[in-house]
């Protein structure tokens, strides 16, 4: 009967990947790919999950949670780390752990090698402990009376799984093609172990028991209450606890298994971001039963000695045969999954790591491909034969978990590699070599032997007094360092000596060519990587011949399609064969490996003499068209109006252009200048050093100056200095750019002189209109004066009367106007503002009282002190104010606010009202003379504001939207600039 | 963006979380609601790590798009 079961379940994997392979060819439906995907990383949990947690938790309590609360904690880093790690793992076309750290570190074939034969001996033991467990839980199932019970299933088993990866895993030689068929057996088995546990679980602790409380009561009652908390003293404990948690984080990203599930496999980047939640979650639930079993089984049992299987044994004692079944297929489930994947895994790596460096040293290239394939597969028949071998002659007294943490702490080794690799670009090859091999020469040494010396193999006085006696070489308490577990002592020296020499090497020793163009698509993903030093280029003929030695025959042709991308082999470019020559590495690294593809390219093949004809060819069509472009080039600097030079790094001249030796009277070539000589003396000590400054970061400069000619004239000029780099980035020099700005200048000078005209303009017709309203008056009453009206004296007086008033107010406008124009002087001391403020805005207010405004004054209080002319700024006062005023007087709740404070090294006086506002087509013209838009007043009143404030040095800032109300601001400086009011 | 970065905020504090000394305090003999206090924590910490995930998953998903 289990026989049969097992044969079952063996034949529904088969036709599972079966169906799901045919289907995978039409795209599963993504949401479909992401669930299998996230399923199958629970390839994590595996034999030792069923049987080796529950044993762990029967002997020292809460540990084994570490193995699965470290992948739930570093799931946290995983939308960023494990993103960028896949990104880099695709764009790299990357396959194993092994092929990762050779490719990052320069495709080094020999760290891929040695990562890969060390994280081969590390797997063997794990794989071993799968087996050992369908074995025992088989023998469990089995009744000893049975005619079936010398029978071992476990070579069937080995046989059947290495069957079903070379079916489904290695059917091609390129990994990171999605293996649908495979992954989707994996996800299946990942749910069928999942369901199994639960129902287990839940049997034993309703079903046997009363539920949690009732086991944790009755546990906390009995002799093992200490397993319900870490051993005290807490030093051991807990330092071998941080070390699990430290080693399963590692684990579960960088165990050949995970690495091929997680990375390779990855069907889209962002299915991270699932599998980050999703994969915690189910490693929580996978646990939740675990205590509960474990304390079932030794108040059951009474003894830890079977712990290892109480989930298969509480179920078997009580004849609940369903369960057991269950149990037994769950478990099965667990191994089988972590078997096809981990085999598979490292046959990649033994055969692109470990064969083919060999292979290609042979020069065997006709072989490769062939060769690859067969050994990928023969691999998976070695990995699981070993795996089996071990498990045979493995008897000794080792708990399945030893044997499981001594797998993780090898794996652990690479993390440095990786992770550094991923973010720290100085990190080189021999930095990664010293630290792994010193990794896993201290894991030996402190784990592995150990381990054998309790196994009888070699005698335990190395363990109690160190090799040849020397005590402080002592496996176990290395250095002395004792106090700790075996665990949390092979993790701390091993990792300790691992980062130590990765680093120290790393920064002592430096990187070639290679290893900095792959540390920069490692690190930085956004540039692209460094072309390699010495490029060897293909022609199409000898991709085409590399295609099919390496590729199946029905395959080549399609990608060699793909590879030139719709061209004709004579339409290629030389800049498209090399492109071509990029893509063709990274499609033989995903089937070959990184190191194996740069050999073959780059080694192996040269050029024949026809294409070697037309590379020349193209060579020179690319010269000349380059010449070409120079020609150009040099022509537009010659023929440009602007003055082109350019320097070395210290600024001396090399070039001058045409333009640039007529516009300074100079010659580069006709004694040594720089290019500050063609500036005037006080720009040279202005923006000397801030060009220099500058250049020496790499950045341009640009400004306004005065330049100098050879004659010592001056002119206005703008100068754009550039630096001009070298491919390593170092500045060779500069480019400058001297435009001369004499001619727009004078334009702007002549435009501003049209504008002042054009204001007088405006200004002499504003005179003109405000004097023919009286010169009217005057007119009319000297018409009426020669009339007949002569004889009526009433009349003719009141017509003398209008004439003198008309007269009168011609005088008042001249007499203002002479007032605007006369030449100001100012009679300037020292005065505090407000004092000068208070009278006006007094009267002000009482004005405004009488037309239903409020005027409110802030501040004037405040030392606001300048040196003014007082009688005139408080006439510059009352014009803005009056003006508020007549602004707001017909506004409902009208408000005119005055503010003193000080700006800086100013007084300012702000005038605010929520008057009618300044139309913005006035705005520009308010302070024009006889310009108002006011039915009564001359129309200076601004003007003369603007006048007074000119004199000061000071400004006018008008804020102002129509409609609600206009704010001025009176911005006066603490002493009046001579010059400024010499101008004026 | 500020997802990610809030992911290895909690990296660190969860891990911390997970290690002594801070461990130390529910590491006693008792049981709550029938549970070791011990065994309540730890899947306390992972279940709220798993919410913190699931919720920046959602997050991701939306700014990644369909």
């Amino acid at each position: 009967m289990t026989v049969g079961i097992l044969l079952a379940y063996l034949c529904f994997l088969f036709v599972v990947a079966a169906v799901a392979e045919r289907f995978g060819r039409r795209r599963l439906v993504a949401r479909l790919r992401t669930l299998t995907y996230v399923m199958a990383v629970s390839v994590y949990c595996t034999a030792w999950t069923f049987y080796g947690s529950v044993g762990l938790a029967a002997n020292r309590g809460l540990e084994f949670l570490t193995i699965y609360l470290g992948p739930a904690l570093i799931a946290l880093t995983w939308p960023t780390m494990l993103r960028k790690l896949v990104r880099v793992a695709k764009e790299q076309r990357i396959t194993t752990i092994s092929d990762f750290i050779g490719s990052r570190y320069g495709k080094s074939a020999a760290l891929g090698t040695l990562v890969a034969v060390l994280v081969v001996v590390g797997m063997i033991p794990y794989i071993a402990l799968q087996l050992k467990a369908v074995s025992v839980s088989f023998r469990m199932m089995i009744p000893g009376d049975s005619l079936l019970s010398g029978f071992d299933p476990t070579l069937l088993v080995a046989g059947t799984l290495a069957l079903f990866g070379i079916l489904f895993g290695a059917r091609n030689l390129d990994f990171t093609r999605q293996q649908t068929g495979l992954m989707t057996a994996v996800a299946v088995e990942s749910i069928v172990k999942l369901v199994a546990f639960l129902l287990v679980g839940g049997w034993v602790t309703w079903g046997l028991f009363g539920g949690f409380g009732d086991i944790f009561t009755a546990i906390a009652a009995s002799p093992w209450s200490r397993l319900l908390t870490l051993d005290t003293p807490p030093a051991a404990s807990y330092a071998r606890w941080a070390a699990m948690l430290l080693i399963s984080m590692m684990a579960v990203i960088l165990l050949p298994r995970q690495f091929h599930v997680l990375v390779v496999q990855n069907p889209r980047e962002r299915d991270v971001h699932t599998a980050a939640w999703a994969f915690p979650l189910y490693l929580l639930a996978i646990n939740v039963f675990v205590l509960p079993i474990a304390f079932g089984g030794l108040l059951t049992f009474g003894d830890v000695a079977s712990a290892d299987s109480f989930i298969l044994a509480l179920p078997l004692r009580a004849d609940a045969g369903l369960v057991a079944v269950t149990v037994f297929l769950g478990g099965f489930s667990a191994a089988t999954a972590m078997i096809v994947v981990d085999s598979l895994a490292l046959s990649k790596m033994i055969s692109n790591d470990i064969v083919l460096p060999f292979l290609l040293r042979r020069r065997r290239l006709e072989e490769v491909y062939s060769a690859s394939l067969a050994s990928t597969r023969l691999g998976i028949l070695v990995v699981v034969t070993l795996g089996f071998l071990w498990a045979r002659i493995e008897a000794g007294p080792f708990l399945l978990v030893e044997m499981g943490l001594l797998s993780f702490i090898a794996v652990t080794q690479c993390a440095p590699a990786v992770l550094f690799g991923l973010y720290w670009r100085r990190g080189n090859r021999k930095g990664a070599l010293a630290g792994i091999s010193a990794g896993f020469a201290l894991w030996f040494y402190t784990l592995i032997v150990p381990a054998v010396v309790k196994d009888g193999a070699v005698p335990i006085s190395l363990l109690e007094a160190g090799p040849l006696g020397i005590g402080w070489l002592r496996p176990t308490a290395l250095f002395s360092l004792e106090g700790l577990d075996s665990i949390s002592h092979g993790v701390f020296w091993s990792l300790f000596v691992n980062v130590a020499a990765y680093l120290l090497v790393s920064i002592f020793t430096a990187q070639d060519a290679d290893e900095r163009s792959q540390a920069a698509a490692f690190v930085g993903l956004v540039e692209k990587a460094e072309p390699s030093p010495t490029p060897a280029i293909l022609s199409v003929p000898e991709i085409e011949r590399l295609l099919h030695l390496y590729v199946p025959a029905e395959d080549a042709d399609a990608i060699l399609g793909e590879l030139l991308g719709g061209k004709t082999p004579r339409e290629l470019s030389l800049p498209d064969l090399l492109d071509l020559r990029i893509r063709l590495e990274r499609m033989l690294a995903a089937s070959l490996g990184a190191a194996a593809a740069r050999y073959i390219i780059e080694d192996r093949f040269t050029i024949s003499k026809g294409e070697a004809q037309e590379l020349v060819e193209s060579f020179q069509t690319m010269q000349r068209s380059l010449g070409k472009s120079e020609r150009l080039l040099a022509s537009v600097v010659e023929s440009v109006e602007d003055c082109i030079f350019t320097t070395d790094v210290e600024g001396r001249l090399i070039t001058l252009n045409p333009a640039g030796r007529r516009l300074l009277g100079r010659d580069a070539a006709a004694g040594p200048l720089t290019r500050l000589d063609v500036l005037d003396e006080a720009d040279r000590r202005r923006v000397g050093p801030a060009i220099k400054r500058a250049v020496a970061n790499g950045r341009p400069w640009r400004g306004a100056v005065q330049g100098l000619t050879r004659a010592r004239r001056r002119f206005p000029a703008h100068l754009a200095v550039s630096c001009v780099f070298d491919e390593k980035g170092q500045v060779l020099g500069t480019v400058g750019v001297l435009r001369d700005l004499t001619e727009q200048v004078a334009t702007q000078q002549r435009l501003i002189q049209r504008e002042k005209l054009a204001s007088l303009g405006e200004m002499a017709a504003g005179v003109a209109h405000e004097i023919r309203n009286p010169l009217g008056g005057i007119k009319m009453a000297t018409n009426l004066l020669s009339s007949s009206a002569m004889n009526d004296r009433r009349i003719s007086q009141e017509m003398a009367q209008s004439i003198t008033s008309g007269i009168a107010e011609i005088e008042a406008i001249i007499a203002d106007l002479l007032d605007y124009a006369r030449e100001t002087r100012l009679d300037c001391q020292e005065y505090a503002l407000g004092r000068i403020l208070a009278p006006v805005v007094e009267a002000c207010a009482a004005d405004g009282r009488a037309r239903g405004v409020r005027v409110v004054a802030h501040g004037l209080e405040d030392a606001v002190v300048a040196s003014v002319d007082g009688q005139r700024l408080r006439q510059v006062f009352t014009n803005v104010m009056q003006n508020a005023l007549e602004a707001t007087e017909r506004q409902r709740s009208g408000r005119v606010e005055v503010r003193l404070h000080q700006r800086e090294t100013a007084g300012v006086v702000e005038i605010a009202d929520n008057g009618v506002g300044i139309q913005p087509e006035h705005r520009e013209k308010i302070f024009l003379p006889f310009y108002t838009t006011k039915p009564t007043g001359t129309g200076l009143g601004m003007a003369i504001v603007k006048k007074i404030m000119d004199l000061h040095g000071g400004e006018i800032e008008i804020d102002s939207a129509p409609g609600r109300g206009t704010t001025i601001r009176l911005i006066i400086p603490r002493s009046p600039l001579p010059a400024v009011a010499e101008v004026a | 963006m500020k997802a990610k970065e809030l992911l290895a905020a909690c990296f660190v504090l969860f891990g911390a979380l997970l290690v002594w000394p801070l461990l130390s305090i529910p590491n006693r003999a008792v049981l709550v609601a029938g549970v070791p206090a011990l065994v309540l924590y730890l899947f306390g910490v992972w279940a709220v790590v798993v919410a913190v995930l699931a919720w920046a998953a959602r997050r991701s998903g939306d700014e990644d798009g369909p």
